[in-house]
């Protein structure tokens, strides 16, 4: 009887979550037509629904309907197994994450290193990816995206340290306890802009999209994938974005704080507000060289991470 | 040190830079699209929009006032008009037969220049389309102003040509 109730709740769980995600892309897709299509001076997709809201769920029942095309040269295992291991962290991500003060799935007392370690998992799909294609610019995109992947996994946890040192906790909830009074970004404005440029290459979002630079290697790593298979590469970049805002919404903008309205409606605000801002880069700057970004990387975002640590811990002693 | 204040300097004014692309952009986000939804709505061309040529509607005539004299045929480069006249009974020549081709028309605008009474124009319609190109071969200049005649409620005052002194074209 127990074991029914919980693989009950776990259905339930992933009914809910999985659901979410769907949706929260399908969103999402939509938004980055419309936003893109503001800043173009176009009206964007208008057919589907009112103002095209439904022209996504056409679009996904489409790219399900399409035939799934396995070249013949392939590496079969990293292949096959690349989708699903990108789908896999980010549902995994999801459970920890607190939408409201008691609106979690688990609350685990190491939550963000949790979520670093899984989102670090992204990268190792687009790998396998790229490999297992066996096509050049697959290749090249999936060899861009680890190097990339590397150089900015280190500003990232060093922008969050500063954090973490605050409010001495890798509890999620925690943190955002931590907050209600002040958010962090107060205190640390320079580490959440880290983040932020951290965060933009990591999900591959433009101006740091080099494993997919379309004008230059065709879609990079997911060249060979198509129908349901390239859905999941696609479902889990858009998911990507909304981990990743959350998370910068739970460390430097204060989670589900907010007067008047609900947690959870203040928690979204926060978490679609900088989804936009993600948005509005991406049409705003052109697509940077692999050297800049490495430069970028390297030179600045890591010693300005470094001495904002030193200042954080130095200003946390006196 | 000069080189670490460099440094930071340059950091900001790259910044400063990115801020300024993302509120060009910001302000673009709140101007009007300037694309129209096509077939729900449509645009008017400018006067000066060279369109295919077709005939002027005269408040005078209730009509075209072609006097059928051939010029704009002989002046067109590509031999696009099809023209036969005759005199009508009030004794001024008038046109009985006026075809024009639109696929061999390179809208030069000759036509237009070279007519005595004005008669001819571009027609601001930029979406002709057809099944077959035959429908474009011969287009009646005649019945097609007739139709935007009746559309706007006027009646021809042309006078009925007389067809004993049926004149063909001069070739
Ligand atoms: S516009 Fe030029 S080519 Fe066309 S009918 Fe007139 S004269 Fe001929
Ligand atoms: S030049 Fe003008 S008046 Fe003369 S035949 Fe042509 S359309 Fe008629």
């Amino acid at each position: 009887m127990d074991m029914l109730l919980v693989m009950l709740k776990i259905g339930m769980y992933a009914a809910i979550v999985i659901g979410f995600i769907t949706v929260n892309a399908l969103f999402l897709v939509w938004m980055e037509r419309k936003v893109s299509a503001k800043i173009q001076l176009r009206h964007g997709p208008m057919e589907v629904g009112w103002h095209g809201t439904f022209q996504t769920f056409a679009d996904a029942i489409k790219l399900f309907g399409k035939e799934l095309i396995t070249p013949v040269n392939i590496d079969k295992v990293p292949y096959l197994l690349a989708p699903m291991l990108a789908m896999f962290p980010t549902i995994l991500i999801f459970l920890v994450i607190p939408i409201g003060e008691n609106l979690h799935i688990l609350d685990l007392n190491v939550g963000v290193l949790y979520i670093f370690a899984f989102s670090a998992l992204g990268v190792l799909s687009i790998f396998m990816a790229g490999y297992g294609s066996n096509n050049k610019y697959s290749m090249l995109g999936a060899v861009r995206g680890v190097a990339q992947s590397l150089a900015y996994e280190i500003p990232l946890l060093l922008s969050i340290l500063g954090v973490i040192m605050i409010c001495g906790t890798l509890n999620l909830k925690g943190i955002v306890m931590a907050q209600d009074n002040v958010w962090f970004v107060l205190y640390q404005p320079l580490a959440f802009v880290i983040f932020f440029i951290s965060t933009l290459a990591e999900t591959n979002r433009a101006p740091f999209d080099l494993p997919e630079a379309e004008s230059e290697i065709i879609a990079g790593f997911h060249t060979e994938y198509s129908g349901i298979r390239f859905a999941m590469f696609f479902l889990s970049e858009y998911t990507h974005m909304f981990i990743v805002s959350a998370l910068a919404t739970i460390l430097f903008l204060g989670g589900w704080n907010g007067p008047f309205l609900p947690e959870p409606v203040w928690f979204l605000l926060k978490v679609y507000f900088l989804i936009f801002m993600m948005m509005w880069i991406r049409f705003t700057f052109p697509r940077i060289r692999i050297d800049q970004l490495m430069t970028l990387g390297w030179k600045i975002l890591i010693p300005l991470a470094l001495v904002n640590l030193l200042v954080t811990g130095i200003v946390l002693k006196l | 040190m000069k080189n670490l204040f460099n440094y930071f300097k340059e950091i900001l004014v790259g910044l400063w830079s990115l801020i300024t692309g993302m509120e060009v952009t910001l302000r673009y986000m709140f101007k009007k699209p300037v694309t129209v939804q096509y077939p729900k709505e449509k645009l008017t061309m400018t006067k000066n929009f060279r369109g295919p040529i077709q005939f002027v509607l005269f408040d005078k005539t209730g009509s075209h006032d072609c006097i059928g004299c051939f010029l704009c045929a002989k002046a067109c480069p590509t031999d696009c008009y099809t023209i036969e006249a005759a005199k009508t009974e009030g004794g001024q020549k008038r046109p009985t037969r006026f075809e024009y081709n639109v696929l061999q028309c390179s809208l030069c605008n000759l036509c237009v220049q070279v007519c005595p009474t004005k008669t001819l124009e571009h027609s601001r319609d930029y979406e002709a389309a057809a099944y077959s190109p035959d429908e474009y071969r011969a287009i009646n200049f005649i019945e097609h102003v007739g139709k935007r005649a009746t559309a706007q409620g006027m009646t021809s005052k042309l006078g009925k040509p007389v067809v004993e002194q049926e004149e063909k074209p001069a070739s």
